[in-house]
């Protein structure tokens, strides 16, 4: 018995010590043991402060905004659960929870560096009836949990183990704070030490500081303080920089007292290749980095000049359960991103149909949601008649405004109303980067929080927010496409709110990523598909050649083939079109998605049920299928756009390619002239770029249906407003961003006057330092000079008739005419 | 701008006004003359009307200039298509108005001045639309490889030190005593030895293609090659080659013509082995990408040259038509 008591103390220790094939994090000094995708189905039952939980060892490796990480064979990373992971799913079921874990050096959305240890906790184990505890304290932030693991934390019930991790705690936080917290040099707003110092009762005189070595300051740059004094070395920063901005700027040089974090090869901030994006200082813990002045955008400014519009205050926002997440430091610098607007009945908060970059949060009062709007739209439809001269001369078409129906609340009841219950509206727009989908009224006095892409985007970096805001929004999502799908058109309006209710909980929303595969010809169909966003690539391996048939725009819908294709109806047509019987009930074609796809799926059986049910929709399936089986074969036997090229160059996400007509342009470049007239100086296009067909697709911002370089800007300078260019706002911080999420080459990163700031030199005087500055251009439609719809200044210079602005769909369309 | 069959609908109205223009000045001086029995002569009714009228739109076409301004560009005046289209087909109509006008003579030395700079100005818009009707295609089916015009001597030098690059990398270093050291350019290039990638061409990627041409994308594969005479390749591309990039038409390098391209390279694989040979490959291309660049300078100057006679000729006629109006009030 002893000697089995020894063996389990043995495999005991082993659990606290590095497992024998533990490996490096990400570089990082903590080593964690390799986790297999078998341990995703593992479950792990333990205990946290008393509580039992369940978790599975390991989960998919996710990025900081929680997407989930394929490897190079499109596989997910597993990376084994850790303690304090177990102790977020235990504790913090909702926004604002709190985890009873504190942390410093780690953040959910980053790899642990297990450095500063303030997420010690006591693992204990059973010995008969009674729990004795580890040797050592162990960090949660990358401990993995084991089988029947007993963990303790601050908060324990226990009360000896809570005063035992309280106490070393404590210990290391009073540490940590007399050499790096400095209260009298503080902005007021205490930092994360200094939240975690007093959330430990910590007495920051019981340590004397140890001699101040001066590891200096840092203030080269416009945007962000550096303070290497109160710098703890958490590796925060260089983790943000690394891993979340993959810009690879700062590291960790100098040795003992005198390491601290350094930019480059240890150059002063302002002088490195450092880009300026913020994430190193809304990262860091202390006031090691700070910011120089908050970001106040143009949208703010104009907003507040309306007096229903007040600012908010970082203290007002931490009251509200869904910015409990967000870093105090992040929303001082973003709190422009932020306005309260105070409404009033029948105020339209947004339009069916317009594009834009803010949500809402709903305070009080209760909002009308209209998904169908006779006032949306009205932009196109009310255009002033020209007379004969202005015909004849090309001028465009100017927007009636008195025709306009800006501002009213559509007719008749909304389809559902909201209150703050459901706390936020809007938020389809922000994530998808597609046109509102719906108008949206306050039906009472109330007020709401208008809330910016970015605000959105780092809510999505905590996990409970985003399964929040993720479950919002695919229930709305599919509701709003069952809605509006005109799949169901030809039934009549009872028909189509019992098709929309019988499905509204069989479907599925699925996501796509880029060159994802969908299906494969030959499998066995056992789905239907309804594309609502993105575009789906149709191929089909003939002969031993791949070729591509088709590609799907949202609204259409597929899949349908191999599910009815025993249909008696649908029988003779597939022997006609010669598909091979092993073919039928499979799939007929493979398809795969181009871009950030967003499916409706319907299981198999539920659209038979619903082929039942509606034998209209049967008869357009069995329609449907027969024409594309036809016109699969005869596209199998004449080739006449290559439309494999089309979709190689993304054209089809472009809504407005800047085409030249390469047999009428006379290479004059008064488009580029005619451009840089227009932006001071600056053109935005470049007149080179690929080529189809007869036409050059030039270097000029495309205004794409997913538009890439909106993703990640920390300042949420560029965006959509209510129309369809993209808008890149003067309180850019020229991070860069943008240009290199562009696939296309389309924004460009100018630089501007250079400013000198002062900075100490090493003597103690001041001099001036010049930094580069530089921010993002990229082509804006004019919106300043035309108004929408009308003819940008590239196509109303050129004298050639040869400039066009069209969609890739349209460009598809003239080639295809050409040809025949 | 294309004035052909696809194009003719835009046309339409002004091809109209033409004809009609046209007709109805041929039909006002064939009236007058009928009447009078002789020619109306350049400063009776007639003469007058149609002079009036035909220098009415040689200003109206001379407002053409100024929209090459600046400011004016962007002014919104109506499309420049448009003014384009009006500017041909009425400066077509101030052929028969002048015609007529001068009642077929060439007058006074003024006046024999006006008309000589009103047929050198129309000649040479004619030129210019035929040109503009005619070489666009030319280059499209052509010159495959075009660049913007102004980026030419740029693009080539980029693609000169791209091909140095490679040799560097495919020959090794040249001996300290060899005559061939690569130039400053690719001496300083902290890419000239980038793994992975050895030359990466001047086309950025768009989408899921690279460029307009995946010549330019050579891996680093190539540049491990083993060749049998490096000094051959060295030599070639030092004595010919580069120059030739460089400088393209402006040298004196035999590589300007395709056929002794062809025979020189030829002559160069003959001198390596056959692992070399996607290396020559790859200059050969090159050339050939130059050789494109030139023929483009050359037809971008004829597509364009005609500007610089029309336009101050079109200034000089406007400023002689004036003194002729004055002349012509003075004396009559």
């Amino acid at each position: 018995m002893a000697d089995e008591d020894a063996f389990l103390d043995e495999v005991a220790l082993l659990w606290e010590e590095e497992g024998l094939f533990a490996r490096d994090v990400d570089g990082q000094l903590v080593r964690m043991e390799k986790a297999t995708e078998s341990d995703y189905t593992m479950d792990i039952t333990m205990k946290i402060d008393g509580q039992e939980i369940t978790v599975k060892k390991a989960r998919p490796s996710t990025d900081s905004q929680g997407n989930i990480l394929f490897d190079q064979n499109g596989r997910t990373v597993p990376r084994l659960t850790t303690i304090y992971d177990a102790a977020d799913e235990l504790f913090v079921k909702q926004q604002g929870g709190t985890n009873p874990i504190p942390i410093l050096c780690h953040q959910e959305h980053m790899h642990p560096a297990g450095v500063c240890r303030v997420c010690s906790v006591e693992v204990c184990r059973m010995k008969g009836d009674r729990e004795v505890p580890g040797g050592k304290l162990l960090p949660a932030c990358h401990h993995p949990v084991k089988p029947d693991m007993i963990v303790h934390t601050i908060d324990s019930p226990q009360e000896e183990s809570s005063v035992r991790m309280r106490r070393a705690i404590k210990v290391l936080g009073e540490l940590l704070a007399s050499d790096h917290l400095h209260k009298e040099e503080s902005n007021g707003v205490p930092n994360e030490l200094e939240v975690l110092t007093d959330r430990m009762g910590c007495e920051t005189k019981r340590f004397t500081p140890r001699e101040r070595h001066d590891r200096g300051r840092d203030n080269s740059s416009q945007l962000i303080s550096v303070d290497h004094n109160s710098c703890i070395l958490c590796n925060r920063c260089i983790r943000a920089c690394t891993e979340i901005k993959e810009n690879k700027v700062i590291g960790r040089t100098g040795k003992g007292y005198t390491a601290t974090i350094g930019f480059d090869l240890n150059n002063k901030m302002a002088d490195s290749s450092c880009v300026s994006c913020g994430e190193c200082m809304v990262s860091c813990p202390t006031d090691a980095l700070t910011f120089r002045n908050p970001v106040i955008s143009d949208w703010y400014k104009e907003e507040l000049k309306d007096p229903a519009n007040t600012e908010v205050t970082v203290e007002e926002l931490k009251q509200h359960r869904l910015f409990k997440a967000i870093s105090h430091k992040w929303l001082q610098w973003n709190v422009a991103s932020v306005i309260r607007r105070t409404v009033k009945k029948g105020d339209v908060l947004c339009r069916l149909g317009e594009y834009g970059a803010t949500a809402f949060i709903l305070n009080k009062g209760s909002f009308g949601v209209w998904l169908q709007d006779p006032y949306a739209g009205q932009l196109i439809k009310t255009r002033k008649k020209r007379n004969f001269l202005q015909r004849l001369f090309g001028a465009s078409p100017r927007i009636d405004n008195d025709a306009l129906g800006r501002g009213k609340v559509p007719p008749g009841d909304p389809l559902f109303t909201m209150t703050p219950e459901d706390l936020i509206v809007g938020e389809m727009t922000c994530m998808s980067d597609q046109p509102r989908t719906g108008t949206i009224a306050a039906m009472e006095d109330g007020e709401i929080f208008e809330i910016r892409r970015n605000v959105l985007y780092v809510l999505q970096r905590n996990a409970v927010s985003r399964e929040e805001l993720d479950s919002v929004y695919r229930q709305r999502a599919l509701f709003s496409h069952l809605k509006k799908i005109s799949l169901f058109a030809e039934l009549s309006k009872g028909e189509q709110d019992e098709c929309v209710n019988y499905l509204k909980d069989r479907v599925d929303l699925i996501r796509v990523d880029p060159g994802q595969n969908i299906f494969r010809q030959g499998e066995a169909a056992t789905d239907f598909y309804m594309v609502r966003l993105g575009h789906v690539k149709v191929h089909q391996s003939f002969l031993g050649q791949e070729q591509v048939l088709a590609y799907l725009r949202p609204d259409t819908h597929f899949g349908e083939i191999g599910l009815v294709s025993n249909f008696p109806e649908l029988i003779e047509e597939l022997q006609k079109q010669e598909v091979p019987e092993y073919l039928w009930r499979r799939r007929t074609a493979s398809c795969t998605a181009l871009d950030d796809v967003e499916l409706v799926r319907v299981k198999g059986r539920d659209f038979f049920e619903l082929t039942k049910k509606f034998p209209a929709l049967k008869d357009r399936f069995i329609e449907h299928s027969r024409q594309i089986l036809s016109t699969n074969k005869e596209k199998r036997k004449k080739v006449d756009v290559p439309i494999d090229e089309f979709l190689d160059q993304g054209l089809f996400n472009a809504q407005r390619l800047l085409v030249i007509d390469l047999e009428a342009c006379t290479r004059c470049d008064e488009c580029t002239r005619a451009c840089a007239d227009t932006h001071g100086g600056v053109t935005r296009l470049v007149r080179d770029g690929l080529r189809y067909d007869k036409f050059l697709v030039a270097s000029a911002c495309r205004s794409c249906t997913d538009p890439y370089c909106l993703v990640g800007c920390p300042v949420d300078s560029i965006h959509r407003d209510d129309s369809l260019e993209i808008i890149i706002e003067n309180h850019c911080i020229g991070c860069g961003q943008c240009a290199n999420n562009c696939p296309y080459g389309n924004i460009n990163m100018h630089g501007m006057d250079p400013v000198m700031p002062t900075v100490e030199s090493d003597d103690g005087k001041n001099k001036h330092v010049a930094v580069v500055q530089q921010k993002a251009t990229t082509c804006d439609l004019c919106r300043n000079v035309v108004g929408e719809g009308e003819d940008v200044s590239c196509v109303y210079a050129c004298p050639h008739n040869a400039a066009f602005r069209m969609t890739g769909p349209a460009l598809f369309d003239t080639i295809k005419a050409n040809a025949n | 701008m294309l004035v052909d069959r696809k194009n003719l609908r835009m046309h339409l109205f002004w091809i109209i006004i033409f004809v009609v223009g046209t007709a109805a000045s041929i039909f006002y001086y064939y009236h007058e003359y009928q009447q009078n029995e002789r020619t109306p002569g350049g400063s009776g009714e007639v003469g007058i009307v149609l002079g009036v009228l035909g220098g009415a739109i040689i200003l109206f076409e001379f407002m053409l200039w100024p929209r090459r301004f600046r400011k004016v560009r962007a002014w919104r005046i109506g499309k420049a298509q448009a003014w384009m289209r009006a500017h041909i087909w009425l400066g077509l109509l101030t052929i028969p108005l002048i015609w007529l006008h001068s009642d077929f003579n060439w007058g006074g030395q003024l006046s024999t001045i006006l008309a000589w700079l009103y047929i050198i100005v129309i000649g040479s818009g004619v030129f210019g639309l035929v040109a503009q009707n005619v070489i666009p295609k030319n280059l499209l089916a052509n010159v495959p490889a075009e660049t913007i015009f102004s980026q030419i001597e740029y693009v080539s030098e980029e693609l000169a030190t791209d091909a140095e690059k490679l040799v560097l990398a495919v020959c090794g270093p040249a001996p300290d005593d060899s005559d061939f050291q690569p130039t400053e350019a690719v001496a300083t290039s902290a890419s000239a030895m980038r793994p992975g990638l050895v030359v990466q061409g001047f086309q950025r990627p768009v989408g899921n293609a690279f460029g307009r041409d995946l010549r330019f994308q050579l891996s680093a594969d190539l540049a491990g090659t083993q060749i049998n005479n490096p000094e051959a390749l060295r030599n070639m591309f030092y004595t010919t080659i580069r120059p030739f990039l460089s400088e393209g038409a402006k040298s004196t390098s035999p590589l300007r013509y395709r056929d002794r391209s062809l025979e020189l390279f030829r002559e160069l694989r003959a001198r390596l082995s056959e692992e070399a040979f996607p290396v020559v490959d790859a200059m050969e291309s090159w050339c050939e990408h130059r050789r494109q660049f030139d023929r483009q300078a050359r037809m971008h100057r004829m597509l364009h040259g005609w500007l610089a006679i029309h336009l101050p000729l079109s200034m000089a006629l406007v400023i002689l038509m004036f003194v002729h109006i004055f002349v012509a009030l003075k004396y009559w």
